[in-house]
């Protein structure tokens, strides 16, 4: 019984989360892997790191996404005098000509936070970026003596690749913090290319994602579900040593005969992914076997989210570390090649 | 006169003991062969003396290397002594080189010599007899008879051996070929054997019928399909696969199926019996070999 309803539950969710892609797919043109993966984050709890160039609809994305699940949305530019008090706190001048203290954007919604947009996170300097990421881990903060929760809060953070001047390139081990990095490209097909310049209902960007159904998902369920589906979801003894051999040739690919034009690979890997990022990778696999309609991880589940949890979390040796984007998506694309299902 | 020749063979005889007794000749070795020699040859001869104490046999009574009689020139002279009973017992070997020149054979001879031996009252003497022998000329005639019978010089018929040198090309032309061929089939004794699925197949057939083995097969065959493939082989890319090895699209249906239960199996807690899924590998395993040897 406890299980049918539990199977109800899984169905139930299942329709409003391909409800959700469905809705921003309709906002959003070209991007469908994009929301899929974001989709999985959302399940699987974690936080998004979005690379992409400037105008390509990271921001429209993410605000059809919050419009979709309901919350709070906050955003905050990335900028080089940024403080870290200016995302707890704003001081202004309040009708009477006295000074008045307000919540910053972090701590503004309360608990109703369901996303906070950090733009150009790189922008800002290294000390922001450990507030965030400390919240980002424990999703609570003590300020006006009294602790924030922030239960429901993931944070979509954008880097801006085009610019090195006046960034802070964020460490890896705050990389890590990101459950994903999501490529954010410009559709190859003509048709979408042409429908983004020539439309003019990509123009107005409040209007197209006032078109996506608000409260789709109800964000404060989220926490408890995503329990429920990694439950849920089993893997078998043959998938997770096939995990285990996809670890190892995150850090040392060259034992698996993996080879990469103009690269040294015994000095390409410095690190490779971590346990936290094995463990995420895991989380957002089983979420796509859901969304898949399965009780049990398959290696596409794995392949489905592998690039864009692992990649970002490889530390590459200082000299390849300028191709990095380049790099680390032909070494995953490899693996992914090259390991197979072990005997 | 009688009297007279009796004295004298008495006188000599004596003088002859007398010297005998002193110095012996215990040996003489000559040449072996003692026709057929040449211009060039060396011919030796051994002497083996024993004096008795005080005579000694020295080196100045020896013949003199160098020394030449009738074309025979002395080439070596060896002497070695050692102690017998009371006296010295001589080996003396003495080589000589024949350089005689003539036309036709005729007898030559090693000389024959007095060796003489002191240290005693008398002198004692060791006569040593000459050694004929026939020396043989290399050519009969002179040069110009040898000039009239000169032909010019012409090489020797050559046996025919043009059907051997062919075929002896031939075959290392087919050992090449064969050696390539096995070379580019990656070492296989034809293109079309021991393929991937070939060798998957004999590792299936190998596989006992027992439960839990079942995973093995489904990886045997799941390694074959990736080396074809050049890559990890995923259900999702099964359309890349046909396309790139279209000999294997007759089997397309039985292919997805296989990967479709693979992955039940392997990736889910759903049992089988293992016997009868091993065997249903071992078949679709041996179709896709016979795909792979392009015999269906």
């Amino acid at each position: 019984m406890a299980s049918a309803a539990a199977d109800n539950q899984l169905a139930d969710w299942r329709i409003r989360a391909l409800k959700l892609e469905d809705e921003v797919r309709g906002v959003i043109v070209g991007q469908d892997a994009a929301i899929r993966l974001i989709n999985i984050a959302i399940f699987a709890r974690g936080h998004v790191m979005l690379e992409g160039g400037v105008g390509v609809g990271k921001t429209t994305l993410l605000q059809s996404v919050a419009r979709g699940i309901g919350g709070a949305y906050e955003r905050v530019e990335g900028t080089v005098d940024l403080m870290p008090n200016d995302l707890v706190y704003h001081t202004y001048l309040g009708p009477e000509g006295r000074p008045q203290i307000d919540e910053g954007p972090l701590l503004r919604a309360g608990e109703n936070l369901s996303v906070f947009f950090f733009n150009e996170i790189n922008r800002a300097r290294p000390q922001v970026h450990a507030l965030m990421l400390r919240v980002m881990a424990e999703r609570h903060l003590h300020a006006f003596k009294r602790e924030y929760r922030l239960p429901h809060m993931i944070v979509f953070a954008d880097r801006n690749q085009v610019e090195k001047n006046e960034t802070f390139e964020i460490p890896a081990a705050a990389r890590d913090r990101f459950m994903m990095e999501i490529p954010i490209d410009v559709p190859d097909d003509m048709a979408l290319r042409k429908a983004l310049v020539f439309d003019t209902r990509f123009q107005h960007a409040e209007k197209l994602t006032q078109r996506v159904e608000s409260g789709l998902l109800p964000f404060n369920e989220l926490n408890d579900f995503a329990d429920v589906v990694q439950q849920h979801v089993q893997s078998s003894a043959a998938l997770e040593d096939y995990v285990m051999q996809l670890w190892n040739a995150t850090q040392k690919p060259q034992a698996f005969g993996i080879t990469l034009d103009g690269v040294d690979m015994q000095r390409l890997i410095q690190a490779g992914a971590s346990p936290r990022g094995m463990g995420m990778l895991l989380k957002a696999a089983r979420v796509h076997a859901w969304l898949m309609d399965r009780d049990y991880l398959y290696p596409e589940d794995i392949h489905a989210v592998f690039h864009e949890v692992i990649a970002h979390r490889l530390v590459f040796n200082s000299m390849y570390e300028s191709r990095r984007t380049v790099l680390a998506r032909e070494l995953t694309a490899r693996i992914l090649q090259t390991v197979a299902v072990p005997a | 006169m009688k009297k007279t020749m009796m004295l004298f063979c008495i006188c000599l005889f004596h003088g002859a003991a007398a010297y005998a007794e002193e110095a012996t000749l215990v040996r003489l070795d000559n040449p072996r062969v003692s026709t057929g020699v040449e211009i060039g040859d060396v011919l030796e001869r051994t002497l083996v003396i024993e004096a008795k104490s005080p005579y000694v046999l020295p080196k100045s009574s020896l013949p003199l290397k160098g020394e030449r009689e009738d074309g025979i020139e002395i080439v070596g002279v060896a002497l070695k002594s050692e102690k017998a009973g009371d006296g010295q017992r001589y080996e003396l070997k003495l080589s000589y080189q024949v350089f005689a020149a003539a036309s036709k054979a005729q007898v030559l001879h090693l000389p024959a010599m007095n060796l003489a031996l002191s240290g005693g009252d008398a002198a004692v003497d060791i006569g040593i007899p000459a050694w004929h022998f026939w020396y043989s000329p290399l050519v009969a005639g002179d040069i110009h008879t040898a000039r009239r019978q000169a032909q010019p010089q012409r090489k020797p018929a050559l046996l025919e051996t043009g059907v051997e040198r062919l075929g002896i090309a031939l075959a290392a032309l087919l050992l090449g070929l064969g050696g390539l061929v096995y070379i580019n089939a990656e070492r296989r004794w034809l293109p079309w054997m021991g393929g991937n699925f070939a060798q998957a197949y004999r590792q299936l057939r190998k596989l006992p019928l027992q439960s839990g083995n079942h995973v093995q097969a489904l990886v045997y065959l799941h390694q074959a399909f990736n080396q074809v493939y050049g890559q990890t082989l995923f259900r999702r890319q099964l359309d890349g696969f046909f396309a790139e090895n279209p000999q294997y699209q007759s089997l397309a249906t039985e292919i997805e199926d296989f990967f479709q239960y693979s992955e039940t199996l392997l990736f889910t807690r759903e049992s089988v019996d293992s016997a009868v899924l091993i065997r249903r590998v071992q078949q679709l395993c041996r179709r896709l070999r016979d795909c792979e040897r392009r015999v269906t």
